[in-house]
């Protein structure tokens, strides 16, 4: 039977134990990191669900027990920011805590993958309003917009940013300011040929010129557009298409055009309700009208897409 | 004292009250105890996975129907087991909230009345997301011509009831379709008016009316001719409403979006165009009340349950009702029922100049929309549970078996319910200046006077009149009101968006969560903040929208 003493002396004890004390601070580390990265995920799933209240929690944690400019701390900063943004109900202090965590964001980690939004964001507290005498901050917000613009030109957060600065224009609904916000809008996308939002865009381009500009012909245009990219809902095509025959039909007297969205309003958009209306429209026409085949129980029919 | 004696004495003694309550109490608690095991053995079968699915389709026929659906679907699936939990549609709500908030809920519910599953707020964070399925088939339709269709487009007129457009995603299936119609008894017709012919026009709907009333005075049956109720009175009101009004449409449809909205309509009536004296107004109004004299006295005190007893037993000739009432109707009724479409007023009939067309049924997106509860144990073998019920070949099974129609592509309805299939012919909207608060409760309260003759069309005009041009309360509140609504959308919307951004960023969201991020934000965006409600109501009201 081995005694102590031979215990002691046992190669593995004399070097393999020393070795293994001095990995423990490492142990505890990336102990901590994996707890942090647990949290991290927790408060994200949490946010992801809009339990903005209980992310908020673990987000503000994860703060505490990061050091300040770390990758986790950036993360953990941007989440409790959200969080105390969009916490129901909304009141002045969160809001102004929200604030406070967007602007250390970007002033500790401008290279986090967090700070463009986190500009994004801060515009977004300015324009809209949030509770009950909330100013409504348009020249604030457009700063902010403007600057993710400036900053980040080559991220797909550019082009949402420039959609967003439009639309501070156009929701004045002032005929000067809602032609600059067009004109913003255009001038973007004819140097970015894949912007993501592109459809979108031009779809909002085609709303505007619509109401309030009154411009039926570049709506029609700009309508055209987004549909040549693919709208980007096409669950509402219906009642668009039905808006652009009656465009082309009232307003450019275009009966051809007129006769092709009377057509897309039938074939793929006859759940919008106005499918009855269309073949009404075409047979005024002299068109040739589709058959309505919404509801037709038999398998042979194409789904709506 | 003998041996006998003695022994009844003991027995005696034994019976007492203390006993029996005794007994009594053991009793209980045994049958009680064996209650809970056979409740504990339902629901957590040993080696088996218990699946359930709360509805409130209690309407007869429905719940067989499922069984018989479940049986085929636990014969494919020995290790699983599903219980269906049919709960009153007068307390499913209050039911179901319970169920959510003590998250209790079965895995599938039916998204019905209760407001945690009405509000999209809540609906998102109780219930899975099931966008990343539709896009994919249906595995249960393998074999069929559906085999490669995106599980969404294998429904009739798409999924769009399960779709939520506040949060741009998919979260419940239907699984029947649903329409309203007029059932009527044809022996009743037949005698009353020698044939028993579905009614095809507005003036054999009224003469049939009014044999009928001839008959039950003749006859001293006191048969009704309409089984009017409270249920479906507001139907009868739309379908009529939008058949004189819908023509109006290419007047005050100023977005171009092809509806009547509520704003429009107020916009109409302050110029003039659709206000109560219009000829088209006045006539459904008058229509409306000639037609309600056949819906039986004290019909507003009857809610649906009552109004079909009376049908079934013969004393209401006509019942407008759901296609999924049918079933129900036709088992109890000792009579052949008839059934058609709501009889329109045509061209040579009275007010038959006033009639665009029918209200269409295009807009119908399918009924008893099942959705996945998130605290579901088993949440894939439910989805599986679900796309079984919504396949070509099981939906067809369980509709035909329940006396509804199917949802899916090319799956047959029988030949009872054919007449019952949407119709999309007609016009989707029609007329309507009454929203809610004081304007709706004005014309809604004047409207029941008007129609049973208590007061004059002017009398009942001018009240409407007034209420609309009510400086506080009236249509210019309504429309504050939207404004109102609008901005605090946007605003809610913004949660949405912040919540879906974060997940992205954070590499936490599912795949097409950009898509479906755009889409939102694209929708957002478009409604500006409802500033184009405000604008619009300061070009057309020439002052600022009143503050709420």
């Amino acid at each position: 039977m081995r005694n102590i003493s031979t215990l002691e002396t046992h190669w593995t004890l004399r070097w393999v134990l020393p070795a293994l004390f001095s990995f423990l601070p490492v142990v505890s580390v990336a102990a901590d990191s994996t707890a942090t990265e647990a949290l991290l995920l927790a408060g994200t799933t949490k946010l992801s669900s809009r339990n903005f209240e209980a992310a908020h929690e673990i987000f503000d944690r994860v703060i505490k027990e990061t050091a300040t400019g770390t990758e986790p701390w950036a993360h953990a900063v941007f989440g409790a920011a959200v969080c105390a943004h969009h916490w129901s109900p909304t009141t002045e202090k969160r809001n102004r805590e929200a604030e406070r965590l967007y602007r250390l964001l970007l002033e500790k980690r401008t290279d986090s993958r967090y700070a463009p939004r986190s500009a994004l964001s801060l515009g977004r507290l300015a324009e809209l309003r949030d509770y009950y005498e909330d100013p409504v901050d348009l020249d604030g917000a457009r700063h902010w917009y403007q600057r993710v613009i400036d900053d980040w030109p080559d991220l797909p957060i550019s082009g949402e940013a420039t959609l967003r600065l439009a639309a501070t224009f156009v929701q004045t609904y002032d005929a000067e300011q809602v032609r600059h916000g067009a004109e913003l809008l255009e001038t973007w996308l004819e140097t970015r040929e894949h912007e993501p939002l592109a459809a979108g865009m031009w779809q909002y381009l085609g709303d505007t010129y619509f109401n309030p500009l009154e411009d039926h012909k570049t709506s029609l245009r700009c309508y055209r557009k987004a549909e040549a990219i693919g709208f980007l809902d096409s669950n509402n095509v219906g009642t668009l298409f039905w808006r652009m025959a009656i465009l082309a039909e009232r307003f450019l007297e275009d009966r051809d055009l007129a006769v092709e969205y009377y057509g897309k309003v039938i074939r793929s958009g006859a759940a919008s309700g106005k499918g009855y209306q269309a073949q009404l429209a075409l047979e005024r026409l002299g068109a040739p009208v589709p058959e309505l085949r919404l509801f037709q129980p038999v398998a042979d029919v194409r789904p709506v897409e | 004292m003998n041996r006998d004696t003695g022994r009844r004495q003991s027995i005696a003694r034994w019976i007492n009250v203390n006993t029996i309550g005794l007994a009594l109490l053991l009793a209980t608690i045994g049958l009680s105890l064996g209650r809970v095991m056979q409740v504990q053995r339902e629901l957590f079968e040993p080696g088996k996975t218990v699946l359930r699915i709360g509805h409130a389709a209690l309407e007869l026929g429905f719940r067989e129907a499922l069984d018989d659906v479940i049986a085929e679907y636990e014969r494919l699936h020995p290790d699983v087991k599903v219980l269906q939990i049919g709960v009153p549609q007068k307390i499913y709500g209050e039911w179901l909230n319970t169920q959510l908030i003590s998250d209790t809920a079965p895995d599938l519910v039916e998204l019905y009345l209760a407001s945690m599953v009405l509000d999209e707020h809540y609906l998102g964070s109780l219930f899975e997301s099931l966008a990343d399925h539709v896009d994919r088939p249906n595995p249960y339709n393998a074999g069929t011509l559906l085999e490669e269709w995106p599980w969404r487009t294998t429904f009739l007129g798409g999924m769009r009831s399960g779709f939520r457009e506040g949060l741009q995603d998919y979260y419940g299936a239907p699984i029947t379709l649903g329409t309203i119609r007029v059932y009527y008894n044809k022996q009743l017709l037949r005698e009353a008016t020698g044939s028993d012919a579905p009614l095809k026009t507005f003036d054999q709907f009224l003469n049939a009316c009014e044999a009928i009333q001839q008959l039950s005075e003749r006859t001293g049956g006191k048969v009704t001719p309409i089984a009017g109720n409270l249920y479906i009175v507001g139907t009868f009101l739309r379908r009529y409403r939008v058949a004189f009004t819908a023509g109006y449409e290419s007047e005050i449809d100023l977005d171009l979006d092809g509806l009547i909205s509520l704003r429009e309509s107020y916009i109409g009536y302050l110029q003039g165009s659709v206000d109560m004296q219009a000829p088209n107004i006045r006539a459904y109004f008058e229509c409306m009340k000639e037609l309600s004299r056949h819906f039986g006295e004290g019909y507003l005190g009857l809610w649906r349950d009552q109004a079909a007893f009376l049908f079934v037993q013969g004393r209401a000739a006509m019942l407008a009702a759901g296609s999924w009432d049918a079933t129900s109707l036709f088992a109890q009724s000792d009579f052949e029922i008839g059934v058609f479409d709501f009889p329109l007023p045509v061209e040579g009939e009275r007010w038959g100049q006033y009639i665009a067309g029918r209200e269409n049924e295009a807009r119908h997106a399918g009924g008893t929309v099942i959705g996945l509860y998130k605290g579901s144990k088993n949440r894939l073998q439910a989805l599986d549970f679900l796309q079984f019920l919504t396949s070509r070949k099981y939906n067809e099974i369980l509709t035909r078996k329940a006396g509804w129609i199917p949802v899916i592509v090319g799956a047959q309805p029988s030949d009872r319910m054919k007449p019952f299939l949407p119709d999309p012919t007609g016009y989707p909207t029609g007329v309507d200046v009454r929203n809610s608060g004081y304007v709706y409760e004005v014309i809604h309260g004047e409207e029941w006077p008007f129609l049973h003759g208590e007061i004059d069309y002017e009398e009942f005009a001018g009240r409407v009149d007034r209420a609309l041009r009510d400086p506080g309360y009236g249509g210019d509140r309504q429309w504050s009101q939207e404004y109102d609504q609008m901005w605090r959308w946007c605003r809610n919307q913004e949660r949405v968006l912040a919540a879906q951004a974060s997940g992205i960023l954070m590499d936490s969201e599912a795949p097409g969560g950009q898509k479906r991020y755009n889409r939102l934000l694209l929708q957002q965006t478009l409604a500006n903040n409802g500033e184009s409600i405000r604008n619009q109501f300061e070009q057309v009201r020439g002052k600022p929208i009143p503050e709420m």
